[in-house]
C-alpha cells in the first residue's frame, strides 16, 4: 500500500512512543542524567500528545529543544566528537523524530533511527540483559513497520506477524554469525574514548592503587584448567613487575622480552585457558612461570606480554611450571636495580635493615625482615590512613596499618636495605572456583602485590610478606582476613548462601554467553569449522558456506510453503498421452479447455479421426466424473486406445 | 554515459513481455513475478550496511547477531511477498455501460486457491496509477471495480496492468504485469443541441405522454426481454416469485425515428453520432418506441433496454463511410 504521505494513526503513535521508551531505558545506566531526563521527556511528551489526540508540537519549537540538547551533551561530555557524546545525540533524536512525526514516511525514518540506536546499546554494554531489550524492541520494530504497511491490522496480528518473520530469520541470524568471516582489529582508527574506563591493574603502584582496584566486583578474568586447579597458596598470577622505587610509587623497569622464555620449565604443569577481560594494557596474566605461548611474549621479569593492548575480551592457552626454577642467571645490571633505593627516603627502615646486613646467608636476612614484619603487630585494613613521603617508615613504625601494597613495598625496601636484591609483582592471587562450570572465576577485588628476592643458586625466589604475616590471606581470601566490622566489598562477603549460589550460577551463565557470543572471533570459528571437518577454513570458503546456507534456507522456506502442486493421477495420466501426441501434431489442449471440447475442436481440423477421439474424450469424461472409481481394466483398455489411434 | 532511461524501458518491455491479451483466468506462474526492495527497502539496507561496518570496526558481536537477525527478516519478507502473488487467479469483467468521457468500469476478481490469505494486493495501470486495493482470503475470493477512462467510441480493452503486493512490510515489492482479455464497448458521448426528434406522425410532445401515462396503474403482465427494470413489479416478485411488469394506461408509447440523415449536412460522424447517443437514451428512459435509422442498416423499430443496447453498440461500432 502507498505508505506515503497519510497521516499517523493514534495507535501506531502509541506503539512508537513505547518502542522508544524501551529502547532508551538501558540508556540511562550509560549516560548523564540529564541527557536521559531530556530524551525521557521527550518520549512522554510525544505519549502524551497522542494518548490526548493533541497535535504535535509545532516544527519551529523543535529547533531550540534540539539545540538544549546538544547543548546538555556538550556540559556532560565536554566535546560533542567521540562515541558516548556521538551517542547522547543520537538517544535524543530518535524521541525529536517522534515529535516530528507527521506522516507514515516519518515513521519509517524514526524506525531506521531506532535500529541505529540498538547498535549504540551495543557499544555500551553487550550483557544478556541488553540483548534480551534488543530483542523485545527488535520485535517492536518489525510490528511496528507492518502496521505502517497496513493500518487495518491490530497490534495483536503485528505482534503474531513479527514473531513469525524474527523466527523465519533466527536460523540465519545463527548461520550468518558463525560462518561470517571476522577481522581482528578496527577497520580504521577509533575515537580516543572508546576503550575508556576499564578497570583493572596499572603499571606503577603508590599506597592505595590496589585498595580502591579491590572495591570492585569485576571480572578480571577466568580461567578452564584441564585437570585440578592449583590449591589457593599457589594461585599467583603474575601482572606487572616493578623494580623502580622513588620513595613512593613503584614503575616498571625497562625490560626486553622474547617468544622463549629466559628459563627452562620443569616440574609439574597446568595446562589450562584464560578468558581475560579487556583491560586496555599489554599484560596477558598467567600464573607463575609460563610456558612459550603463540599468543604473545614473554619478559625477562618473566611476565606473559600481549603484542596489543587487549581491548576486547582474550581467550589464550597457557602451561605454567610453577616449580622451575628462574632468574639462575641473572644479569648483574637487574641485580643492580633490585637493589637501588632513594638514600634520603625512609631513614628509620633503611637504618634498621642495614643491621642485617652482618648476617651472611640472604635467606637469614628474609627471615630477619619477615619476623620484624611479624612483631610489629601490623594490622590488614582496607582503608589504610594517607601516607606522607616516607611512605614505608609510617607503614611500619608509626600507622601499622596497610593493605598488600604497603606490605609489599615495605619487605622489598627492608631487604634492598639489607642488601638482598628485591622487587615488588603485582597482579591477582587466588580466585574462586564456580561449581557449576568449573571455571575459575578471578576478580579485580583479588587483586594483590607481593614480592620476589633473589638468592645466589636459588634465582628469584617468591615471598609474600602479607601471606607471612596473614597466613588466612592466601587461605580464605580477603573475606577472612579483615577484622570484624571493616565493610566488605559485597562479592568477597561469604554469607548468605543462596545469594551465592545465584551468583554462581548467573556468572557460569554469563561465561558461557562472553566466551561463546561476545568472545566468538577468527579463533573461535576456526576452531568450531574444524570440530565439523572444515579445517583450513579462509574467508572465501566462509563466504562459499554463506551463501550456500542462505540458498538453503531460502529454498526451504520456499519449499515449505509451496501451493501443494497438482500431481496427475493414474487417469489424467493416461489422457495426457493423447494430448502429447496430439501436440506433436500441432494441436495443443489449452489449459482452460475440457476433455470433450478439446475433442470437437480436433474433429473439426482433422475429420479423419475425429470419431475416435470424441469417443476417447467421453470415456475420459465419464471416468472422471462419472464413476466413483477407476478399474485398472478401465484404464488399461482407454490407454490401449488411445495407444492404437493413428494420429 | 548510460542511458538509464533506455535501459529501463527496455527492462520494462521485457517483463511487459506478454503480448496482446490474454486468456482467462489467469493464474500468476512464479517466473511472471518480479521482486525488488521498495524505497523504504533501499533505506533499510542502507542502514543495514551502516549497522554491519559499525559490528565489524568495533567487534560488537551483538551487532552482528543484530544485522544478521534483520536480514533474515528481509528475505523471509522476499519471499512471503512473492507468495502473495504466484499462483493468484485473475479474473477481469466489464460491468454496466460506459460512454466516452466517463470510466469504464471493470471488475477484477481475484481469487485464491492454494489456501494462503493474500493481504495487501493493489492494481495499477502499467504507468503506476493506483487504482484498487484488496485483500483476498485463503480459498476465498475478492472482487475490486476498475476505473478505466474511456477516450475513443469503440471497444475498449482493459489493457496492461500491475498487480502488486509490499506485505508484510513494505521493505519489498513484488509484482506481475498482466494484460487481461476483457473489454467494454465504449458507446459514443450522449450529447447534442437538438431537440427530440419528431414521430412520424408529427403528434405528441412524448415527455408529456409519459409523464401523464405512468401515473395510471393499469396492471400486471409477464415480463418482455425488451421491457424497462424499471417497470417490474419488484414487490410482487419478492412474494410470488414471477416477474411481472406493470402496465401503465397512459403508456401508449409513440413511435420515434431516430434519423441518421436528419441531422444537419455539415455535421461530422462523430457528432452526428452523438446527437443519435442522446436521442436513444432519452427515447429509452421516456419508454418510447423507436427506430434507428443509419445509412447502412435499420434497427428497430422497438423499445427497451436490449434494443437501446443493440443500437448504442452499433453506433459505437459505426464506420464512416469510405472506410465501411
Amino acid at each position: 500500500m502507498n505508505t506515503g504521505q497519510r497521516s499517523l494513526p493514534r495507535p501506531l503513535l502509541l506503539q512508537l512512543s513505547a518502542l522508544a521508551a524501551v529502547i532508551l531505558l538501558p540508556f540511562t545506566l550509560f549516560q548523564p542524567i540529564a541527557v536521559s531526563a531530556l530524551s525521557a521527556l521527550l518520549v512522554g511528551w510525544r505519549a502524551y500528545t497522542a494518548w490526548h489526540d493533541r497535535a504535535a508540537p509545532p516544527k519551529w519549537l523543535l529547533v531550540p529543544l534540539a539545540l538544549a540538547g546538544v547543548g546538555l551533551t556538550w556540559l556532560a561530555y565536554g566535546q560533542l566528537l567521540g562515541k558516548l557524546p556521538g551517542l547522547a545525540i543520537l538517544s535524543l533524536l530518535l524521541p525529536l523524530k517522534l515529535l516530528e512525526s507527521r506522516d507514515l514516511r516519518d515513521a519509517r525514518a524514526a524506525l531506521l533511527l531506532a535500529c541505529f540506536l540498538m547498535m549504540g546499546l551495543f557499544l555500551h554494554a553487550q550483557t544478556p540483559w541488553v540483548a534480551l531489550c534488543v530483542g523485545l524492541a527488535t520485535l517492536g520494530v518489525i510490528s511496528s513497520l507492518a502496521r505502517i504497511q497496513d493500518e487495518t491490522v491490530s497490534f495483536r496480528h503485528s505482534a503474531r506477524q513479527a514473531l513469525s518473520l524474527c523466527g523465519q530469520g533466527v536460523p540465519l541470524m545463527i548461520v550468518l554469525f558463525v560462518l561470517f568471516p571476522r577481522v581482528s582489529g578496527p577497520l580504521w582508527g577509533l575515537p580516543l574514548d572508546a576503550f575508556g574506563g576499564m578497570t583493572g591493574l596499572s603499571d606503577h603502584m603508590s599506597p592505595g592503587t590496589i585498595s580502591t582496584l579491590i572495591e570492585s566486583g569485576e571480572i578480571a578474568f577466568r580461567a578452564e584448567f584441564k585437570g585440578p586447579p592449583p590449591p589457593p597458596s599457589e594461585r599467583y598470577w603474575r601482572g606487572p613487575v616493578l623494580t623502580n622505587f622513588d620513595g613512593r610509587e613503584w614503575t616498571q623497569r625497562w625490560q626486553a622480552s622474547s617468544l622463549e622464555p629466559p628459563y627452562e620449565v620443569e616440574g609439574p604443569v597446568y595446562d589450562y585457558v584464560m578468558t581475560m577481560e579487556a583491560s586496555n594494557e599489554r599484560w596477558l596474566l598467567a600464573l607463575d612461570y609460563p610456558a612459550a605461548t603463540p599468543e604473545g611474549r614473554i619478559s625477562d621479569d618473566f611476565a606473559l606480554i600481549s603484542r596489543q593492548p587487549v581491548r576486547a575480551r582474550q581467550r589464550y592457552a597457557v602451561q605454567s611450571y610453577p616449580q622451575t626454577r628462574v632468574g639462575m642467571e641473572e644479569s648483574a645490571r637487574a641485580l643492580g636495580q633490585s637493589l637501588r633505593l632513594p638514600p634520603d627516603r625512609n631513614p628509620r627502615a633503611l637504618a634498621l635493615a642495614a643491621q642485617w646486613r652482618a648476617l651472611r646467608d640472604p635467606a637469614e636476612r628474609l627471615q630477619q625482615a619477615l619476623g620484624f614484619m611479624r612483631k610489629q603487630g601490623l594490622q590488614y585494613t582496607l582503608y589504610p590512613p594517607l601516607l606522607g613521603d616516607n611512605s614505608v617508615d609510617e607503614f611500619l613504625f608509626d600507622s601499622r596499618r596497610g593493605f598488600c601494597e604497603h606490605f609489599a613495598s615495605a619487605f622489598v625496601v627492608l631487604m634492598r636495605a639489607a642488601g638482598v636484591p628485591a622487587r615488588v609483582v603485582t597482579g591477582y592471587q587466588g580466585g574462586e572456583l564456580n561449581p557449576i562450570d568449573g571455571t575459575l572465576v578471578v576478580r579485580q577485588s583479588d587483586a594483590h602485590a607481593w614480592a620476589e628476592v633473589w638468592m645466589p643458586r636459588r634465582g628469584w625466589v617468591r615471598v609474600d610478606p602479607t601471606a607471612a604475616t596473614f597466613p588466612q590471606r592466601i587461605d580464605g581470601g580477603i573475606g577472612q582476613t579483615l577484622g570484624a566490622g571493616e565493610p566488605l566489598p559485597f562479592v568477597a562477603r561469604q554469607d548468605w548462601p543462596l545469594l551465592r549460589d545465584i551468583r554462581y550460577r548467573w556468572e557460569a551463565l554469563s561465561n558461557t554467553w562472553n566466551q561463546w557470543v561476545l568472545g566468538y572471533n577468527t579463533s573461535r570459528q576456526s576452531e568450531l569449522l574444524r570440530n565439523v571437518g572444515l579445517s583450513d577454513t579462509d574467508w572465501r570458503m566462509l563466504v562459499a558456506l554463506m551463501a550456500f546456507a542462505i540458498a538453503g534456507w531460502m529454498s526451504w522456506l520456499a519449499w515449505r510453503s509451496w501451493p501443494a502442486r497438482h500431481r496427475p493421477d493414474a487417469l489424467e495420466r493416461v489422457w495426457r498421452r493423447l494430448v502429447r501426441r496430439l501436440r506433436h501434431e500441432g494441436l495443443p489442449q489449452h489449459d482452460w479447455e475440457p476433455a470433450t471440447r478439446y475433442a470437437q475442436r480436433i474433429g473439426r481440423k482433422r475429420p479423419d479421426i475425429a470419431d475416435e477421439i470424441r469417443r476417447i474424450a467421453e470415456r475420459y469424461a465419464t471416468l472422471r466424473y462419472g464413476a466413483a472409481t477407476v478399474s485398472a481394466a478401465d484404464l488399461a483398455s482407454l490407454r490401449r486406445d488411445i495407444d492404437r489411434l493413428s494420429i | 554515459m548510460i542511458d538509464t532511461r533506455r535501459l529501463r524501458a527496455q527492462a520494462r518491455a521485457w517483463m511487459q513481455r506478454v503480448t496482446g491479451p490474454e486468456p482467462q483466468p489467469i493464474r500468476l506462474p512464479q517466473s511472471r513475478v518480479y521482486v525488488l526492495p521498495s524505497r523504504a527497502g533501499a533505506a533499510m539496507l542502507a542502514t543495514l550496511a551502516i549497522m554491519l561496518v559499525a559490528s565489524i570496526n568495533y567487534n560488537l558481536a551483538l551487532g552482528f547477531a543484530l544485522v544478521f537477525l534483520l536480514s533474515g527478516v528481509g528475505l523471509a519478507h522476499i519471499l512471503q511477498s512473492w507468495r502473495t502473488l504466484v499462483g493468484l487467479e485473475i479474473f477481469v469483467r466489464g460491468d454496466g455501460e460506459v460512454f466516452v468521457g466517463e470510466a469504464a468500469s471493470f471488475v477484477m476478481r481475484l481469487t485464491d486457491t492454494t489456501g494462503r490469505l493474500r493481504p495487501g494486493l493493489t492494481v495499477l495501470t502499467h504507468d503506476g496509477q493506483r487504482l484498487a486495493t484488496c485483500n483476498v482470503p485463503a480459498r476465498g475470493n475478492a472482487e475490486v471495480s476498475i476505473g478505466i477512462p474511456a477516450q475513443a467510441r469503440g471497444w475498449l480493452p482493459v489493457g496492461k496492468l500491475t498487480i502488486e503486493s509490499r506485505q508484510p512490510l513494505g521493505w519489498i515489492r513484488a509484482w506481475s504485469y498482466i494484460q487481461p482479455d476483457a473489454q467494454m464497448l465504449a458507446y459514443p458521448r450522449a450529447e447534442g443541441p437538438l431537440p427530440q426528434p419528431p414521430s412520424p406522425h408529427g403528434v405528441l410532445e412524448s415527455g408529456l405522454v409519459t409523464e401523464r401515462g405512468d401515473e395510471d396503474f393499469a396492471g400486471l403482465r409477464n415480463r418482455n426481454p425488451q421491457d424497462s427494470a424499471s417497470r417490474i413489479a419488484w414487490k410482487r416478485m419478492a412474494s410470488s416469485g414471477e416477474l411481472l411488469v406493470k402496465e401503465f394506461s397512459g403508456a401508449v408509447a409513440p413511435e420515434r425515428v431516430i434519423d441518421w440523415s436528419s441531422l444537419p449536412t455539415n455535421w461530422d460522424a462523430e457528432r452526428r453520432l452523438s446527437q443519435l447517443a442522446l436521442w436513444v437514451v432519452q427515447a429509452q428512459a421516456d419508454g418510447a418506441r423507436w427506430q434507428l435509422v443509419l445509412p447502412k442498416e435499420d434497427i428497430g423499430p422497438d423499445s427497451g433496454e436490449v434494443h437501446a443496447r443493440e443500437c448504442l453498440a452499433a453506433l459505437a461500432l459505426f464506420l464512416p463511410d469510405g472506410r465501411a
